[in-house]
């Protein structure tokens, strides 16, 4: 260790030493003052960055165009107000950057305009291959968007034989067809198919979709869509007002518009399978408690979710669905008689802000914590829904810090084992730290449905909070944990290297931050990528990847810069059929990743 | 074993560095509601039942999850039946509604698509209504290959006609096998 | 010195945000085959998922491995029934008594003869021969559901234990399983499958009249036309250009399948399930089973329920009812293990022909038991202290009690002993069947099935009998795991149990040894189910979901190793 240690000191030192005896370029980049100041203030270490241009910065993910706050090179000043981790220049080679040398570096980022999606290694992967014609290209986006064979005598597809459009311009019409700006309802065939498409792949990123964590919450399915979740997002697309990054803002849920030609009798989810008969609607009465000789509580109007078919998306009505009443259940199971009931008249349908972080349906399927028990700061912590936001949103699984972040929270003396080490803590301290945010919240049932047990509801309630916080953020275990005001600590190394711990205190808070981090927006990109071609990119493999998967690197990083820029899920996918990637027939097929299956050995079984 | 492991990664790292990325390309296969669309197109509504049976209730081959939510139960004479739009899922519901958006090509989807095509082309309701209109005095193999792929191919179309001359000179050839075979051809499932 | 090549590589590693040595050493051996420790592992991984978590305190859980082993007794838990002669229910006595298996004292039901058509004759112990029992594992959570799926997918972000078997076969179906309990897939280790190749798990239901016919009708009638057009089909499909290459790869292998005669292989499996079927029937109506069937075991009389003495009644209870008025044995009669057969078989038929790598079964309760005479619980006028009205209210018709289900919570001790006792039993008996089988099967190698195969008998959890002794509730800090292979060289138990519990969380306080998980001083804390998953992982040569959870075993030169100490029941 002290070798390796020494031998790096040396090489900093001799680079130190070395960089000033060499002459010195101004790099050509877009704003002069700004050039003045790398040239005065970094290069002496940073030598390279004389030979960059703007897309140079770019390409290496220092900057984000017109984003200086999501740019690692000026989030990591001293002085910039970044937030993230502010090293350079370091202490030792000298006073921090001066405000007008700081100013001079955000503006010429601002400017910096996104790039575009051209990338020019991928025109020549398709050279010489077999290219889609026009018509191919709409039949493409037709078949994968819609689920069903483009019909032959389309309307589009005349007029590209007439050549009045092109493939992909067709494709951009069609996608209009699911415009959800002026109606919530959509009216055509191929715009409901649209909707069901998109729905079902941005269902498919979310990691967690079972609403039956521990015993007896069946009556979840009957009153929770979990497919509401993914309507954030295929709203966001359908709708051109809908930025992006509204997903992660405000206390508004969304539910899916079904359109059935009868109403639904009968449960969705059977709780056995062995019920010969099915659990009639009618008969089941959420929330009402009326047993023989039990205290009989208030009943609950609520409206179970209609089945049929997806036709719209609209933001969920606003004290509609209103939650009189929950047990406080200290036993795992249920034991009603002789607990405290809340009245609480909750509308189940509300966030609790941060948007999608703070909806009722993501926190109740991902807090996995036992009916009635609340997180204590130690063992007990709805850890899953820390890791369910880096999965779901940011393509990024447990550790987001490397190991040497994970040393300042070690504590040896700690009784919980997970505290002690640092290749646990290096998980922990940004799980817990963000799970602090929830503090408050457990998950309780609603009263008895008076068709037996195991069918119960199961909702978030948020506990009165105290004033003063004063168990720390990476706790042993503490009662008093639940009890305090909602604060976290955001733990997180973006991939381009952008290092971030501090307290956050709000559920928009960590909303913001999601969405103003590159992580986000290259996640989204990669998976619109998968679904348009198959592209299956590894955003983790950058560094070590072969020439054909650096440049889907690159291409996928301009996506993303642009969608950072744009916020618009639609441009996404234009951007991604524009490119040669969607009209060459094999696209990159030579790639040698493509895992074949061997035929396996036959030996004759004769025993 | 370990730690050999640990000091020939460092090898790698350094020379050998096209295997350590996992980015993969699947082939873009379209999901059961595509292959099962395309297949009543092609064979008639009458086909219904096989193609319900061999392709949209089987997300677990072909792909593309359901929705639970997009149907309801009711009461028939024999017990209960399921109803709903395309997206309904058959039994099981978890592991259909997690089953995935894109399945590539396996020995199960090769034989699942043998096996419908099979069907298909052997009952006689389906067969005629897929070479309605065709001239059975003629050869006809771009009509049939049409079926399936309605737009472009073009080379798919020559390789296929130059098979023809190849392998089988002498006879005429039947559209029920033509048929049958461009059913097989797997190319049209690819989007 | 490992670290230092870990600090090295983060200065030198720049964008990584993580341990690049564990992700390469997790990923090798995705990335090429000769990384895979396959040599050294085990291949094919069986799961038999005793779904809703059945007492195994008379089967597989070893309470008192050693003489020396402190074991507080509870009335609940109990092996045998007493050998006096029962002529009321009065009579009806249970005991706790061990039988010598290896080096450890093991329930009683391990000295019962196998069955007369298995085709190992002997004892019952046969089957620990290989084996390694990991007792103590804490769950930390309640929920059937959540530790259902744990049991393959112990990372609820990463993929399944059975994905990643999938995602390295190369075998034609290599994940199958197998629907049994009354749970929706969705709840169970079934649902839990997660690969991260758009892998899927081969599902069978129960419900399916023929296993065989639901897993290769594709490939069975109506797959082929005549000779002259299939070959036809096949030469223009093979040539180059008209398929893509792993199309090509594909249809070899459909054809490979075609080729193998499949009516051959449908009588294979036939004669299986018809060895399996016969096993069944014979072990359940046996009358000769010391301490479980060799005597009348009488139900509770109508004329007890007018007195005030209440002994023993709670024995009788199941659900609200108590079993009245006949020789309980009789319900064994018409009992049934749906799916049981078919199980085996096709488990046999799939390990032994390769065409399988992991095998998920979730087995059946018991149904179909005779249990038409009873007396409801409200008949009752209890006055005795110990005896306490139910303070859930299950509503069921006269007369008829409920099947009897592996989540006992309303389980008295007749019921849960004789009724799991046969089931257990049963079992075994194809178990052995089964591991026999296996070893007749040798490779090139000289290896057999047996020694390649890795049989894994888990529930959600254990249990925690009640104080009122009408049932148990869930005991998910002391979940039990059994290992079967040839791989293991003998017979070992593994992990600690508390003598009694005296600590939360659990939900009873001081009811004697039901196999509450204990620290060790290997880790110096309980077992938690990571580390199980690690084992499985070690044992089978695959990385595990839950790395930061370490191995109890490892495997050297094909031979499973325990790496942690001898089993020990600590004082708590």
């Amino acid at each position: 260790m002290r070798r390796t240690l020494a031998a790096f000191l040396t090489l900093i030192l001799l680079g130190l030493v070395g960089c000033q005896e060499l002459p010195q370029k101004t790099p050509s980049i877009s704003s002069v003052d700004a050039a003045k100041v790398l040239k005065n203030r970094c290069l002496d270490c940073h030598r390279d960055y004389q030979n960059f241009k703007d897309e140079d910065f770019i390409k290496r993910g220092l900057v984000v165009p017109g984003k200086p706050q999501s740019s690692f090179l000026y989030a990591s000043l001293r002085n910039s107000d970044s937030g993230a981790e502010q090293t350079m220049p370091p202490k030792e080679a000298g006073d921090p950057l001066s405000p007008e040398e700081v100013l001079a570096l955000k503006k010429w980022i601002e400017k910096i305009k996104v790039p575009e999606v051209k990338v020019v290694e991928l025109e020549t992967f398709s050279k010489g291959g077999d290219l889609l014609s026009e018509a191919e290209i709409f039949s493409r986006c037709y078949g994968q968007w819609l689920r069903s064979p483009l019909p032959r005598h389309h309307t589009l597809l005349k007029k590209i034989e007439e050549g009045k459009l092109s493939g992909v311009q067709a494709c951009k019409v069609l996608l209009n067809k699911a415009s959800l700006e002026k109606e919530a309802i959509v009216n055509s065939d191929e715009g409901r198919k649209l909707i069901q498409t998109f729905q079902s792949l941005h269902r498919s990123w979310f990691s967690e979709l079972n609403l039956y964590n521990t015993d007896e919450q069946w009556g979840n399915f009957e009153i929770y869509d979990p497919g509401n979740l993914a309507a954030y997002f295929t709203y966001s697309l359908f709708h051109s007002k809908k930025d992006l990054a509204s997903i992660f803002r405000g206390k508004t849920s969304y539910e899916l518009i079904r359109k059935s030609d009868a109403r639904r009798e009968y449960f969705i989810f059977p709780y056995q399978e062995t019920s010969a008969k099915p659990l009639k609607l009618k008969n089941f009465s959420f929330g009402s408690g009326e047993e023989k000789g039990e205290d009989v509580y208030p009943p609950w109007k609520i409206r179970p979710i209609p089945t049929g078919e997806i036709v719209g998306i609209r933001p969920a009505p606003k004290k509609r669905d209103i939650l009189p009443t929950m047990v406080d259940t200290r036993k795992g199971q249920k034991e009603f008689h002789g607990q405290r009931v809340y009245h609480l008249n909750q509308d189940i349908r509300l966030g609790r802000g941060g948007g999608i972080l703070g909806d009722p349906l993501f926190l109740l399927l991902n807090m996995k914590m036992e009916i009635g028990k609340a997180s204590d700061g130690g063992k007990r912590i709805p850890r899953k829904w820390a890791t369910s936001i880096f999965k779901d949103f940011m393509c990024r699984d447990l550790p987001v810090v490397p190991i040497p972040r994970a040393k300042k929270y070690i504590r040896k003396d700690s009784p919980l084992s997970f505290r002690q080490k640092a290749s646990c803590v290096q998980c922990h301290m940004s799980m817990d730290g963000i799970a602090g945010l929830i503090r408050n919240f457990e998950v309780n049932y609603s009263v008895d449905s008076g068709l037996g047990r195991y069918i119960q509801t199961s909702h978030i309630r948020a506990r009165k909070s105290t004033k003063t916080s004063a168990t720390p953020i990476l706790g042993d275990g503490d009662e008093k944990y639940s009890l305090e005001p909602a604060r976290g600590l955001l733990a997180f190394q973006s991939r381009s290297g952008l290092y971030y711990e501090r307290e956050v205190a709000s559920l928009e808070e960590l909303g913001d931050f999601i969405a103003e981090s590159s992580d986000f927006y290259q996640c989204m990109s990669k998976r619109y990528l998968y679904f348009l071609t198959g592209i299956n990119l590894d955003l983790d493999g950058k560094d070590l990847s072969s020439g054909h998967e650096r440049v889907l690197w690159q291409f996928n990083q301009k996506l993303a810069l642009r969608l950072q820029d744009h916020q618009s899920l639609r441009q996404l996918i234009e951007d991604i059929i524009s490119s040669p990637l969607y009209r060459d027939r094999h696209y990159l097929q030579n790639m040698k990743n493509e895992k074949q299956r061997e035929p396996a050995q036959y030996d004759e079984a004769s025993y | 074993m370990r730690a050999l492991r640990t000091v020939f990664t460092l090898m790698m790292l350094f020379f050998n560095h096209v295997l350590w990325s996992q980015t993969q390309v699947q082939t873009r296969y379209g999901d059961r509601l595509f292959v099962g669309e395309l297949l009543l197109r092609v064979f008639g509504p009458d086909c219904k039942t096989i193609v319900e049976k061999e392709v949209f209730n089987k997300p677990h081959i072909f792909g593309g999850p359901c929705d639970p939510y997009s149907q309801r139960l009711v009461k028939v004479k024999e017990g209960y039946k399921t109803v709903g739009p395309r997206e309904k899922c058959s039994e099981s519901f978890f592991s259909q509604y997690r089953a995935d958006l894109i399945v590539e090509n396996s020995p199960l989807r090769s034989g699942a698509i043998a096996k419908v095509c099979q069907s298909l082309s052997q009952k006689k309701a389906c067969l005629n209504h897929a070479l309605k209109g065709i001239d059975k005095e003629k050869d006809s193999i771009e009509e049939i290959f049409r079926l399936f792929y309605p737009i472009g191919h073009e080379r798919l179309l020559g390789e296929f006609k130059m098979a023809f001359e190849d392998v089988s000179r002498k006879k005429s050839i039947d559209h029920k096998f033509l048929l049958k075979l461009f059913c097989q051809s797997e190319e049209w499932q690819i989007l | 010195m490992k670290k230092d090549r870990r600090d090295f590589l983060h200065m030198g590693a720049g964008f990584f945000a993580f341990n690049p040595v564990d992700f390469l050493a997790r990923n090798l051996c995705s990335l090429s085959e000769s990384f895979c420790d396959e040599s050294e592992g085990v291949e094919n991984y069986l799961l038999f998922h005793l779904a809703g978590a059945p007492p195994r305190w008379l089967f597989d859980s070893p309470l008192q491995p050693r003489k020396s082993d402190k074991r507080v007794a509870n009335p609940m838990i109990v092996t045998t029934f007493s050998e006096k002669e029962f002529n009321s229910s009065r009579d009806v006595e249970f005991e706790y008594r061990s039988t010598q298996v290896g080096k450890y004292l093991m329930p009683h039901l391990w000295s019962l003869p196998t069955s007369s058509s298995v085709t190992y004759q002997g004892q019952l112990s046969k089957l620990l021969d290989h084996a390694l029992i990991i007792r103590g594992t804490r769950m930390g959570v309640d929920g059937h559901s959540i530790n259902g799926r744990r049991l393959v997918a112990p990372n609820p972000n990463g993929p399944s234990i059975t994905g990643l078997l999938a995602d390295r076969s190369k075998k034609d179906l290599p994940a199958v399983g197998m629907t049994g309990s009354q749970y929706p897939v969705h709840v169970t280790s079934l649902g839990a499958f997660r690969s991260q190749k758009a892998n899927s798990l081969i599902l069978i239901s129960k419900k399916s009249p023929d296993y065989f016919q639901e897993l290769f009708h594709s490939f069975l009638e109506g797959a082929k036309g005549s000779q002259a057009e299939e070959e036809l089909v096949e030469a223009i499909l093979s040539r180059r250009d008209i398929l893509r290459p792993q199309t090509v790869k594909a249809r070899s292998q459909v054809k490979g399948l075609l080729k193998k005669d499949l009516e051959k292989l449908k009588a294979q499996y036939k004669k299986r399930f018809a060895k399996y079927e016969k096993i069944i029937l014979e072990s359940k109506l046996r009358r000769d089973l010391k301490g479980l069937t060799d005597k009348a075991i009488p139900g509770f009389e109508k004329e007890r329920l007018t007195h005030s003495d209440q002994d023993n009644a709670s024995f009788f209870l199941l659900d609200d009812y108590f079993l009245g008025d006949r020789d309980l044995r009789d319900a064994l009669l018409s009992m049934e293990l749906q799916g049981l057969a078919q199980q085996m078989a096709l488990t046999e038929f799939l390990v032994v022909n390769g065409l399988s790598q992991t095998i998920t079964i979730d087995l059946a309760n018991p149904t179909k038991l005779n249990l038409d005479s009873g007396y409801h619980l409200d008949d009752f006028d209890i006055k005795k202290k110990s005896f306490h009205h139910k303070t859930r209210q299950v509503k069921i018709k006269e007369g008829k009690p409920k099947t009897f289900t592996f989540d006992s919570h309303g389980s008295g001790l007749i019921a849960h002993h004789l009724f799991s006792g046969i089931f257990y039993y049963t079992f075994a008996n194809c178990l052995i069947e089964m591991t026999e089988t296996f070893k007749e099967a040798k490779d090139k190698g000289g290896k057999n099935l047996y020694q390649k195969t890795l049989i894994h008998l888990a529930s959600e959890f254990g249990r925690e009998p009640r104080p009122d002794l009408m049932g148990s509730e869930h005991g998910f800090n002391g979940q039990l795991n059994t290992f079967l292979s040839g791989a293991i060289r003998d017979f070992k138990i593994i992990g600690n149990i508390f003598d009694t519990n005296k600590g939360t969380p659990a939900t009873y306080y001081d009811i004697g040894t039901w196999g509450e998980g204990a620290p060790l001083d290997f880790f110096k804390r309980p077992l938690v189910y990571g580390n199980i998953a690690s084992s499985i992982c070690a044992m089978l040569g695959i990385p595990s979901p839950t790395p930061k959870d370490p191995p109890l075993v490892k495997v050297a030169q094909g031979q499973i190793e325990t790496l942690t100490e001898e089993c020990e029941n600590v004082i708590a």
